[in-house]
C-alpha cells in the first residue's frame, strides 16, 4: 500500500520509532506523534509528494486516518 | 546555611563545556593550561559566494544519536548544543533524573546572543535563493530565542522560572549572575544556567567581517589567529559554543551530599551608558566594584582574573585599564590576569559561561591559564600581571573573576570562591 509506505517513511524521519512496526491500526499518540509532530510530519509528506493537504486535516487518530487524508491526493496507476 | 541578612550562599555543583575539539570539560581546561588552539581555518558559503576565516566551529555532531529526532526536528543547532551542555552539567552535579512534576524551586536562565538565527538563515535562503514557497512548521519554535531554555526546562522539569538573555557577549554571564540572585535571595533552590551560541552563518560572519573586527589567517597561522594584549592583534575569532553551571544554595546542595566545586560569591552588572560599540573602562570599574562589594571580597583576596580580551586593539587596553584603577595600579602589577579566548574563541552568548566554567577549575585545581601566543606584550596592555608563555601554578589562590563586557555597553563580572572557604 502505497500511502502506507510513504506515512511510514514520513514518521521515521520525524521519530525514533520503527517504521516496521507502523500498520494501519497503531495508534499516533502512541507512536509519540503528537499534534505538534503531526504539523511536522504533514508538511514533510506535503513536501515529499509536492502535494497540498490544505490547512484543514481534521484530527487524525490512527495511521488510517492519515492514509485516508493521504491517498486521493496520490497518482493513480494507469 | 543562609548568611544573617537571609541570603542563600550560592555554590556550582555541574559544569560543562562543549568544545569543538571534544573530551570532558577538565580536558578542555587542560588544552586551556597548555596554550592549545582550537581555532582553525572554516570555509564558509557556498560556489557564489563565501570564504574562509579563522574560527572554532564542530565537525557534524549526530544530534539525532544523543538527543532523537523527534527533538531534532524541533530544535536550531543552539538548542541542540544547550540541552547537551545541561545534560553534561546535570550529570556532573550526580543529579537524579528529575520528577514528572515540575519542580517550582528550580529554574534555567540561559545566555544566547543570536538565538535560532542559524533557523532563520535557512528560511531566508530556502525563500530566496531555492525558490521554496513554504517554511517547515518548526521555524518558529526553531528559531526562537528561548527555545533553548524551554528545551532545558522540559528535559529537567525545571518549573520555577525560564528566562532568557540576550545581551551580546555577555548574554551567559548575566544569565549565570542573574540565576545567582535568584537562588542568594532564596527564590530557586537550584538552577541550569549557561549560554550557547553559533555565530558562523555567512551572515553574522559577513556582518562581523563589515566591521573589521575578525581576525585573518590562512591554514598556517589560523590557530593563533586570536591574540589578546598583543601587539599586533587583529580582531576577534568566532567561535561555535556552549557551556552550562548547576548552581544551587549551600543548604540544597549540602543536604544532598553534593560535591562542592566553588562558590559563586558575587555578581555586578553595569551599563557603560555611552557609547553601543566603544568599551568604557568606567562601566567596567563599576561592575568589578559591584560583583566585588556583592561578595564581601577585600580587593587583595583576588587572585586570577579571567579577562573577557577578545583581541580587539581597543577593547584589550580599555579591560587593562579598569583593571588597573579597580585595584589600583601597585595591586593591579601582582593581579595575575588571562584571556583564554586565544584558545577557545570567541562564541558569543555562550563565552561568558566557557570562560566561567575556566575561571571554576583554576580555582580547583590552583592553575592559572596563560593567554597563549603573547610573546610580545602591548605597551597599551601593560600595568597588570599578564600569564603568559605557559600555565603558572597558584596553590594558594582562594578567589577569582570573570570578566565579560558587550557590545552595547553591558558588563558582568561574576566573583568565585574556592569550594572550601
Amino acid at each position: 500500500m502505497q500511502a502506507l509506505e510513504i506515512i511510514r517513511t514520513g514518521i521515521a524521519e520525524n521519530t525514533d520509532v520503527d517504521p516496521a512496526t507502523i500498520t494501519p491500526e497503531s495508534r499516533l499518540d502512541e507512536l509519540g506523534v503528537d499534534s505538534f509532530t503531526l504539523l511536522e510530519l504533514i508538511f514533510s509528506l506535503e513536501e515529499q509528494m509536492e502535494i497540498e493537504l490544505g490547512n484543514d486535516v481534521g484530527t487524525p487518530e490512527t495511521i488510517q486516518d492519515l492514509i485516508d487524508i493521504l491517498e486521493p491526493h496520490l497518482p493513480t496507476n494507469g | 546555611m543562609a548568611d544573617p541578612t537571609g541570603q542563600q550562599r550560592v555554590v556550582v555543583t555541574g559544569l560543562s563545556i562543549l568544545d569543538p575539539l571534544g573530551g570532558t570539560t577538565e580536558a578542555v581546561f587542560e588544552r586551556a593550561l597548555a596554550g592549545q588552539s582550537s581555532v582553525r581555518l572554516y570555509p564558509y558559503g557556498d560556489e557564489t559566494i563565501g570564504g574562509c576565516t579563522p574560527a572554532v566551529f564542530f565537525d557534524p555532531i549526530d544530534f539525532e544519536a544523543r538527543l532523537g529526532k523527534a527533538t531534532c526536528r524541533s530544535t536550531d543547532p543552539f538548542a541542540r548544543l544547550a540541552i547537551l551542555a545541561a545534560d553534561e552539567a546535570w550529570q556532573h552535579a550526580q543529579l537524579p533524573s528529575p520528577d514528572e512534576s515540575p519542580d517550582p524551586r528550580a529554574g534555567v536562565h540561559w545566555g544566547t546572543a543570536l538565538g535560532g538565527i542559524n533557523t532563520f538563515e535557512n528560511g531566508y535562503r530556502a525563500f530566496w535563493k531555492e525558490g521554496r514557497k513554504r517554511l517547515s512548521p518548526m521555524s518558529v519554535v526553531m528559531g526562537m530565542n528561548n527555545a533553548a531554555a524551554s528545551q532545558i526546562g522540559i528535559r529537567f522539569r525545571l518549573g520555577g522560572v525560564s528566562v532568557t538573555h540576550s545581551v551580546a557577549c555577555a548574554s551567559a554571564a548575566i544569565a549565570i549572575g542573574e540565576a545567582y540572585q535568584r537562588i542568594r535571595d532564596g527564590e530557586m533552590d537550584l538552577m541550569v544556567a549557561g549560554g550557547s551560541d553559533l555565530p558562523l552563518g555567512i551572515g553574522v560572519l559577513r556582518a562581523w567581517d563589515a566591521m573589521h573586527m575578525l581576525a585573518p589567517g590562512d591554514d598556517e597561522s589560523a590557530h593563533r589567529a586570536c591574540r589578546p594584549f598583543h601587539p599586533d592583534r587583529r580582531g576577534l575569532v568566532l567561535a561555535e559554543g556552549a557551556a552550562a553551571f548547576v548552581l544551587e544554595s549551600r543548604e540544597h546542595a549540602e543536604r544532598r551530599g553534593a560535591t562542592i566545586l566553588a562558590e559563586l560569591a558575587g555578581y555586578g552588572a553595569s551599563n557603560d551608558a555611552n557609547h553601543v560599540v566603544r568599551p568604557d573602562h568606567r562601566g567596567q570599574v563599576r561592575a568589578i566594584h559591584a560583583a566585588l562589594d556583592d561578595a564581601g571580597l577585600d580587593p587583595d583576596a583576588i587572585g586570577y582574573i579571567n579577562a573577557h580580551g577578545t583581541a580587539t586593539t581597543e577593547g584589550d587596553a580599555i579591560e587593562v585599564r579598569a583593571i588597573r584603577e579597580s585595584f589600583g595600579d601597585q595591586r593591579a602589577k601582582r593581579l595575575p590576569v588571562s584571556a583564554t579566548k586565544a584558545v577557545h574563541g570567541h562564541a558569543m552568548g555562550a563565552t561568558g559561561a566557557i570562560e566561567a566554567a575556566l575561571t571554576v577549575l583554576t580555582l580547583q585545581q590552583g592553575k592559572l591559564p596563560p593567554t597563549a601566543h603573547l610573546d610580545q606584550l602591548d605597551p597599551a596592555c601593560d600595568g597588570v600581571d599578564l600569564v603568559r608563555d605557559a600555565a603558572r601554578s597558584a596553590p594558594e589562590i582562594r578567589a577569582a573573576l570573570s570578566n565579560s563586557f558587550a557590545f552595547g555597553g553591558s558588563n558582568a563580572v561574576l566573583a568565585f570562591t574556592r569550594a572550601e572557604d
